[in-house]
């Protein structure tokens, strides 16, 4: 073995022998049997099924070996499923906008480390080689996040991440001299570089860019089955593990209740969680205990506190034997039939597999909306009309609620962290951001670091608003570094994930609106009540556009006790499907003052416990009010900490 | 013992707000405010002041306090300001001192400035006077509608400042115990030494006041008035006159409101085109006076001008197609769908800008003019 001179378009790699490959297969397959894994990682290429139906029958695998090997020109690796991720980060938020989980070098500025995994080729020879890939800030300027990819230790002649848009970037031509390969992703600036999957094909043929077309691609290569192949059954299926999820898992759980619980993070709580950071406000209406098990001290917003409660809570939710939890799992589809869900699809963020749900109850705890929005649930998007529920507040007119509805919501914000250092810290020119910085300075974040543009849409168009709040950050503390005596200023942490304050709200029996506060409507389902203000947001720039577009401003009525009724917390027209946390019903006012965490974990609650009546009697979720509303009620009231 | 200070500071309340009322007994023989304003926003509109009406009263943060609201004309009587002398204690812990202020609002009710009374000038740290820089701070405190005051209660701040000095140690770094960037804020917007007064007087200046005077400007609000505001540089009297504006004056006054729009925030401009009848889009020469400003505007007015491209007089996309680059991609998004429905559009012009901007590599969104030149 020796080192190869390497150059584009070839690039010479190591030399295995068909015996040593022959004994690498062997040993895949027999890992395969025992883990379900595979030896070389997760490789997802047209070989790696193969093995799959090779595991079967040895001898079948004697006849087969030579011609699935030779067969097959191609090899699809998703990013998100290298075996180790280096200090890249799996970004689930956009898979269903750009059609992947994707792995993000979210350095803060500083290159991370490599990402690597193992992948054994269908046949050695000559690739061409693509990376699905995004210049996130297109401009005149070098590209913010850049990367090469590594192959056996080599890196290939070509700098992903230039072109704008999700696009497969063609690396030209490679020459594999081993079937095994140890592929690198290599950050090059610390700024966000991101790679969605990689792509070895002997054909030099573009796959489809994005849409429906790649996800048919990408199943065809991938070779996966329609269905997922694994089905599990449960009492209750809940979507979303933030403060409103873990809720209603914790009160179904405690109801004897089997819960699914299926988040898409590796830690539990959502907007409260130690990777956004934002404390838990609102009261504990009759769900102190509970909500105790799973809520924040009032840290500083992006605090590192954090921390603490996060373990607090992944420790509380998961001593609960029947709830099953999914960490790292993203729905990603739901279906009903006459209004019924029957089961939910669920993908690991990261090895790609596939389980469908299915369970008589589903909660919808996922902020966006998303199961009852594949369900077909009525929703509703957007400020509403002053006039639809007459939400009217003089005091502030348009800003409050508009003549006419539009789609002006409340926006998504990332916080971030600064620290000073004992020595000097140098912090490079960031030209990407300059456009949206402009020549604001700022050396910490807080939650009005919020971006919304009638423009773009919080879900569809997330990964904009999220890249530009890193704009906004990058560039911002980049200026407040040029400021004397901001020298011993760096970055200590800045999230990447987008703490949402409102999108699509799912309609129930009953709409919350301004008038149920302004009020104080006092309902017979009322499970949960509050007293914070309602609190709306509107973008500065709305009143002066010199103000950063990235920052908000807060409007607050004040209130006493408000109360959300049970009939907001399930779907008018899905039968079965609850819904807990910032998608329950209500109008765009309505959401300003329940929005918040201990608000949406009385929801979540409120939502567990009517599943467990609904489990009981063997009911769907509106029949809870109508004919067994006394005994929820009383299982609400039981749960009141009455304090000496 | 605790007992006998709470019992002692009643008292002392009730002996002041006794005083404040023989006070104000005595003040309402006045027929003029007492104080001019010493900051002031809208310092022409005072200078026209020659008559003063007493129109309304206010209650004051204490029930025992009525304070009268004056309106403020010209000599032709046309109405120009509201005021009020305002005297309202400020309770620190139990303890009450009076403040003496006088407060000046515009005509729909929003704070524009401040007068103090000689013989009672504001102080901070219970004595120490007042500086120009704390007077003119008080006032950018004032101006600001959405101070974070607005959000606190006076018990909050108490709580705050008992917060702030207990401090906790994170990985060696030390952090307020409340929000960090709450209490910064509060400080940068407040005078020190001076949290209650400046507490008390921003929500007199801007509590219930807005929509008292807001009914009462509503009670001889006219045309004249209307045309007043839709002159006026101040963009809440704009806002104000185009609320107001039925759509038989709004088509009257068009010209006057499409002025508006080329000089005002954007909030308003986004109001202007909601307001705007979908029928008078098909005008060429009124879609033309919103569309051309489309290049100067800010990215808000711009998506609401797109979304109107469809009631719009087509020739609009002439001048449009000029300003692909300046459109964000959901912006671009729309228009290029509206050509592929609209083919009729695609004259050689238009044509040849697309092609254009599609070979213009350093327009990050170009790839999207390149696929529709493509397709179409």
């Amino acid at each position: 073995m020796g080192r190869f001179p390497i150059g584009k378009p070839y690039l010479i790699l190591i030399q295995v022998s068909e015996v040593k490959l022959f004994l690498s297969i062997l040993l895949q397959i027999t890992s395969y049997r025992r883990s379900n894994l595979l030896f070389f990682g997760q490789i997802r290429s047209t070989q790696s099924q193969a093995m799959k139906n090779l595991c079967r029958s040895f001898f079948y695998l004697l006849f087969l070996l030579p011609c699935t090997i030779f067969a097959q020109k191609d090899a699809l690796i998703e990013a998100e499923s290298f075996i180790d991720k280096g200090y890249w980060v799996t970004d689930p938020q956009f898979v269903q906008q750009m059609g992947s989980s994707y792995l993000m070098a979210h350095g803060m500025g500083t290159p991370v480390k490599n990402a690597s995994t193992k992948v054994a080729m269908p046949a050695k020879g000559k690739y061409h080689l693509w990376a699905r890939t995004k210049n996130w800030a297109p401009g005149n300027w070098e590209a913010p996040g850049q990367f090469q990819i590594a192959i056996n230790g080599q890196k290939v002649n070509h700098v992903f991440g230039k072109i704008p848009n999700w696009t497969w970037e063609y690396a030209g031509e490679v020459q594999l001299r081993s079937r095994e390969l140890n592929l690198e992703l290599v950050d090059l600036t610390g700024f966000n570089a991101r790679c969605d999957a990689i792509y070895l094909s002997k054909t030099k043929v573009d796959p489809p860019q994005g849409g429906a077309e790649l996800a048919e691609w990408r199943k065809k290569t991938l070779r996966e089955p329609l269905a997922p192949e694994t089905t599990k059954t449960y009492d209750l299926v809940i979507c979303g593990g933030g403060i409103s999820g873990c809720a209603a898992a914790i009160a179904a759980a405690e109801k004897g209740l089997k819960v699914a619980l299926i988040h898409d993070r590796p830690v539990l709580g959502g907007n409260a969680s130690s990777e956004i950071r934002v404390h838990t406000l609102g009261i504990y209406g009759k769900f102190e205990r509970i909500l105790r098990m799973i809520d924040t001290e009032h840290y500083p917003n992006g605090s590192p506190e954090a921390q603490k409660d996060q373990e607090k809570r992944d420790r509380n939710v998961q001593k609960y034997t029947n709830i099953d939890i999914h960490y790292n799992w993203r729905a990603y589809n739901a279906v009903a039939d006459s209004g019924v869900i029957q089961y939910v699809d669920a993908q690991h963020t990261s090895n790609g597999k596939r389980i469908r749900f299915k369970a008589p109850l589903f909660t919808d705890a996922t902020g966006d909306g998303w199961i009852g929005y594949w369900a077909g649930a009525e929703y509703s998007y957007g400020r509403e009309s002053v006039h639809k529920y007459g939400e009217a507040w003089n005091k502030w007119g348009e800003l409050w609620s508009p003549e006419e509805a539009d789609n002006f919501v409340m926006g998504s914000s990332i916080l971030w962290r600064t620290e000073v250092a004992e020595q000097a810290q140098t912090f490079q020119a960031v030209p990407w951001a300059v456009a949206v910085a402009k020549e604001h300075k700022a050396t910490a974040g807080e939650w009005y670091w919020e971006f919304s543009r009638n423009d773009l849409h919080q879900i569809d168009d997330g990964e904009e608003i999220r890249d530009h709040l890193l704009r906004a950050i990058y560039g911002s503390f980049s200026n407040a570094k040029q400021q004397p005596g901001n020298e011993k200023y760096r970055l200590q942490w800045v999230s990447y994930l987008l703490g949402k304050r409102e999108s699509r709200r799912l309609i129930g029996d009953h709409v919350f609106t301004f008038n149920d506060v302004v009020n104080h409507t006092q309902f017979p389902d009322s499970v949960v009540v509050e007293t914070r203000d309602i609190d709306v947001h509107f973008q500065r720039n709305l009143q002066d556009e010199e103000n950063p577009d990235f920052l908000s401003e807060a409007l607050f009525y004040k209130t006493k006790n408000y109360y959300i009724p049970y009939r907001s917390l399930y779907s008018r027209n899905i039968s079965n499907l609850f819904m807990a946390g910032r998608c329950f019903s209500c109008s765009h006012i309505g959401l300003g003052g329940p929005r918040v965490m201990r608000t949406t974990g009385q929801m979540g609650a409120a939502v567990g416990f009517a599943a467990a009546i609904c489990h009981k009697y063997k009911v769907q979720p509106r029949a809870v009010y109508e004919k067994h509303l006394q005994e929820y009620m009383g299982t609400i009231t039981a749960q009141q900490v009455i304090k000496p | 013992m605790l007992q006998g200070i709470g019992v002692g500071a009643l008292l002392s309340r009730l002996v002041l707000l006794t005083s404040l009322g023989l006070v104000l007994l005595y003040s309402s023989s006045i027929e003029l405010a007492k104080n001019a304003p010493l900051h002031m926003a809208m310092p022409q509109e005072y200078a026209r002041v020659v008559h003063e009406k007493m129109v309304f009263t206010l209650p004051g943060t204490d029930s025992l306090l009525q304070h009268q609201v004056w309106l403020l004309s010209d000599a032709q009587q046309r109405p120009l300001l509201y005021c009020s002398d305002v005297i309202t204690p400020v309770c620190i812990d139990g303890l009450c001192k009076p403040m003496y202020i006088t407060l000046y609002w515009n005509l729909v009710g929003h704070y524009v400035g401040y007068g103090v009374f000689q013989d009672n000038l504001l102080t901070k740290f219970d004595h120490e006077a007042f500086t120009p820089t704390d007077y003119a701070k008080l006032h950018t405190l004032l101006l600001d509608q959405h101070s974070i005051l607005e959000r606190k209660t006076m018990e909050d701040l108490f709580d705050q400042s008992i917060a702030a000095k207990e401090k906790i140690t994170f990985n060696g770094e030390e952090v307020d115990a409340v929000s960090g960037a709450t209490r910064a804020e509060i400080k940068e917007s407040v005078v020190e030494g001076a949290l209650y007064s400046c507490f008390t007087a921003w929500h007199l200046a801007h509590g219930s006041i807005k929509e008292k005077i807001e009914q009462h400007l509503l009670s001889y609000y006219d045309p004249v008035l209307t045309e007043s505001f839709l002159k006026s540089p101040a963009e809440d009297y704009q806002l104000f006159a185009l609320k107001q504006l039925d759509l038989s004056t709004l088509v009257r006054l068009l010209p006057q409101v499409q002025e508006i729009f080329k000089r005002t925030s954007p909030g308003i401009r986004l109001y202007i085109l909601k307001k705007l009848p979908k029928e008078l889009w098909k005008d060429e020469k009124v879609s033309q006076s919103f569309f051309q400003t489309f290049a100067a505007v800010d990215i808000n007015t711009k998506t609401l001008l797109l979304n109107n491209l469809k009631y719009a007089h087509p020739s609009v996309v002439n001048s449009l197609v000029n300003d692909l680059e300046r459109m964000s991609k959901n912006q671009l998004s729309t228009f290029l769908n509206y050509l592929a429905e609209n083919r009729q559009y695609l004259n050689a012009s238009v044509k040849a800008k697309l092609v254009q901007t599609a070979q213009n590599k350093s327009f990050a969104e170009s790839y999207l003019v390149e696929a529709f030149v493509k397709s179409n």
